[in-house]
């Protein structure tokens, strides 16, 4: 029986699968990109519909829910998500900053 | 002091207003360069019709950022002292003398408002907290760290270069004063307000806070 739950879950993967097809079209992403995300949103849906898959894990962790498995599993992947993005974006905004500084410096 | 020596550091954005005022009054006292940073209004050429240097940023990358690229150029072009004030007539470049003649003792001067203009209340009791913060974590006793009427040696500015991007660079300023004991003392400016909606705001001064204290921490 599949629970609703699921079914949510299974939504947000397609969404999220399209939004990264829109972007691998608008090339804003490289075919690697594509590839792995899209990789990441169909074991998303895998997990979301056979989540006794992860049955073993969580014995070894010794995690008695299967959700905790997952909250906790979605707490780290955030983290360095986040993580990840605060230093590209630093990164970035110092590429700016020394591009425009040069460009300002350069003209006089 | 000759005046030749001396660069006059004005960054501005969305300043069309005042900018050409502000250069007129402040090219007496020396070779005015002013930093358009990614104004969206005439700021740019406002100051463009004056013959002054007018260094430009095609996008807004904030005041500390405005400053780095005016003192940079003024060092590049063989600056003694270098003097910094806002765009927007809050300061009087009449005072810049005053500023001129104490560098002949310091390293630093930092101008400070005496309040009894019409600051607003949350401005002045966030200046007052940062002033007993910078005292606690720095040991510099200033009246007013947030003021950004200041003039430097261009040996000073060698050892201040900060790397805030914004408003914090003022706190960046006091705080390397007093980690690199460099000489500083206090010139007293009137206090003048034109728009309580620009400048520095309450998440600002929270953020300087922050930073002050990240700075201490990671020094």
């Amino acid at each position: 029986m599949v629970l609703v739950v699921q079914i949510v879950g299974v939504i947000f993967a397609v969404l999220l699968m399209y939004f990264t097809f829109l972007n691998y079209k608008r090339n804003d992403m490289s075919l690697s990109e594509f590839i792995f995300w899209s990789a990441i949103w169909v074991v998303f849906m895998y997990v979301t519909l056979f989540p006794s898959t992860l049955s073993a894990i969580a014995d070894t962790l010794q995690l008695v829910r299967l959700m905790d498995l997952f909250t906790i599993s979605a707490l780290m992947f955030l983290i360095v998500l986040t993580f990840y993005n605060y230093m590209m974006t630093m990164h970035t905004r110092r590429k700016i900053e020394h591009v425009v500084r040069a460009v300002a410096l350069r003209k006089k | 002091m000759r005046f030749m020596d001396v660069f006059i550091v004005i960054p501005a954005r969305n300043e069309e207003s005042t900018i050409a005022g502000v250069i007129k009054r402040a090219q007496p006292f020396g070779k005015v360069v002013v930093v358009d940073d990614g104004s969206t209004d005439n700021t740019h050429d406002e100051a463009q019709r004056t013959d002054v240097v007018v260094l430009h940023h095609v996008v807004n990358l904030g005041k500390g950022c405005a400053l780095k690229t005016g003192c940079d150029y003024a060092v590049r072009e063989g600056a003694e002292h270098i003097v910094i004030l806002d765009a927007d007539a809050q300061h009087d470049p009449e005072q810049i003398p005053e500023f001129l003649a104490a560098l002949n003792n310091h390293d630093v001067v930092f101008g400070y408002r005496t309040f009894a203009g019409d600051m607003p209340r949350i401005l002045r009791f966030g200046n007052a907290f940062i002033s007993r913060l910078t005292l606690f974590l720095y040991g510099i006793a200033l009246r007013d760290t947030q003021c950004g009427y200041r003039a430097f040696t261009a040996d000073a500015y060698k050892k201040l270069r900060w790397n805030a991007t914004d408003y914090s660079v003022e706190s960046e300023i006091v705080s390397t004063t007093g980690r690199k004991k460099l000489r500083y003392v206090e010139i007293s400016i009137p206090t003048v307000y034109h728009n309580k909606y620009k400048g520095t705001t309450v998440i600002d001064g929270m953020k300087i806070v922050l930073k002050m204290v990240w700075w201490k921490v990671s020094s």
